[in-house]
């Protein structure tokens, strides 16, 4: 299966000329994947019935895989249930825009970090946790697959440091000319690009 | 109309129906809340026809939700089971054992621990930590006075649901959650881990649910099987509940103490 995604991510990732990171965070933050470098997981069962359906918040919101994503909490459960427990769909649309346009705007400055590495084996909550990672495979081919790079644009996010990083000025980090500051994204820890703290 | 409900669930209905006239009334009380709902855009088209609401299964859903209303404290342990699906539509389970410890209305530690991530979400009525104890990461918000508050706004400010974020709006009187399902049907007598319960399965929206409520006079939900509908591939999550409802909150229950090493980290908002 893994080979499998992996080689579909591959062709994408071919077919675009280069896979950019943030896009992979965005399609994992909508459930989807089906978009610009992704791949893997496309939805996730909801855990409560409160929060409904999941992805219906990102199809809701974007019209389709292809569309604006919603945000993380589609992969564990998007809004639909929300809508009826007598949430309003219009907000819920809102919450899910308003994510897609902060990352959609990082997409577009966004510059591949290539360190080459794989990934995919990784261990508990820091390489193989599909919430976080979103899927170790699309996530390896992000780091794997990116055209060489010098600099990575301020604000674009990964999910996980690449290696060799030095922990900086308390929570920060600084990786081989790029400093990051970890957040919550929702639940998962995602890893911004920022400016020398 | 569901083979199932007409098999199972009509004769209780009609039996429950002749000694409680009060049941038809709710019933058609159900009614009207559920078609008032926009139809679902991606699901195959649903009617709320009272047919298809065994009243039955509606009073055991709002005799459950009272009795959860009187728990002040409880806890839970949770085994999990949720299913991914990959593009291709095949599905992946991953499993998981939540803990939640609780007191209404303003406190709640509920562990999540699933083979491939662990969170743990303290509420104190003050603020709400998301903890990453594996990754040495937390974050804490300012939260509203109540629990239902800061579930809300955890979802709208933050995108983070917790599981089985039902278990607080089942309870709360105010929300009818139970005047919502489009369909209800009473499937019968079940064990779950050895104990009696009885089976019921709801359709709300694009999600088909069911619950195990345990027989007796502690009705608590024992097993929820939620299916999302939305997605071709119909991905379900099951979790199996076992309950403490006296447990021993010690004066500390709600407070954090992160580790050592951890480090305190932004939480972004929508």
């Amino acid at each position: 299966m893994l080979r499998k995604h992996r080689i579909s991510v591959m062709a994408a990732g071919m077919l675009l000329g280069a896979i950019t990171l943030t896009p992979q965070i965005a399609d994992a933050a909508r459930g989807g994947g089906r978009g610009g470098g992704g791949g893997g997981m496309r939805a996730s069962a909801p855990s409560s019935i409160s929060r409904g359906a999941g992805g219906g918040g990102a199809r809701a919101g974007g019209g389709g895989y292809g569309g604006g994503g919603a945000n993380r909490a589609n992969v564990s459960g998007g809004n639909r249930a929300a809508n009826v427990s007598g949430g309003n769909r219009g907000t819920n649309i809102n919450s899910g825009n308003r994510n897609n346009i902060n990352t959609g705007d990082r997409n577009i400055n966004n510059v591949n970090v290539n360190r080459n590495v794989n990934v995919n084996g990784g261990g508990y909550d820091h390489g193989y946790d599909w919430n976080d990672n979103y899927h170790p495979v699309a996530r390896g081919v992000a780091f794997g697959a990116a055209a060489a790079v010098t600099s990575a644009a301020i604000g674009s996010m990964i999910y996980s440091l690449p290696p060799a990083c030095s922990p900086y000025a308390g929570s920060y980090y600084y990786c081989g000319g790029v400093y990051y500051a970890p957040q919550y994204q929702g639940d998962k820890v995602v890893y911004v690009v920022v400016n020398q703290p | 109309m569901k083979p199932l409900h007409v098999a199972l669930g009509a004769g209780l209905a009609l039996t429950l129906a002749a000694t409680q006239p009060l049941l038809a009334a709710e019933a058609a009380k159900a009614k009207p809340a559920a078609a008032a709902k926009p139809a679902p855009k991606a699901a195959a088209p649903t009617t709320a026809d009272a047919d298809d609401i065994d009243p039955a299964a509606i009073t055991a859903l709002k005799r459950m939700s009272a009795y959860l209303g009187t728990l002040t404290t409880f806890s839970i342990k949770t085994e999990t089971s949720t299913q991914l699906v990959m593009d291709d539509g095949q599905k992946v389970n991953v499993d998981g054992r939540n803990r939640y410890l609780v007191r209404r209305p303003d406190g709640f530690v509920i562990d999540v621990t699933t083979d491939r991530k662990a969170r743990q979400f303290i509420y104190d009525g003050k603020s709400l930590i998301v903890n990453a104890p594996k990754l040495g990461y937390y974050a804490k918000v300012a939260a509203p006075p109540t629990i239902r508050e800061t579930l809300d706004a955890a979802y709208e400010k933050y995108g983070i649901s917790l599981p089985l974020e039902d278990l607080f709006r089942w309870s709360d009187p105010t929300l009818q959650r139970a005047n919502l399902v489009q369909s209800a049907m009473v499937v019968g007598m079940a064990t779950v881990d050895g104990v009696e319960c009885d089976q019921y399965a709801f359709r709300e929206g694009d999600v088909d649910w069911q619950i195990w409520i345990q027989r007796g006079d502690k009705p608590l939900p024992r097993k929820v099987v939620i299916v999302d509908r939305l997605d071709a591939s119909h991905p379900e999550s099951v979790a199996k509940l076992d309950w403490d409802t006296s447990p021993s909150l010690p004066s500390n229950a709600f407070a954090f103490n992160p580790a050592a090493d951890a480090k305190a980290i932004r939480m972004a908002s929508q």
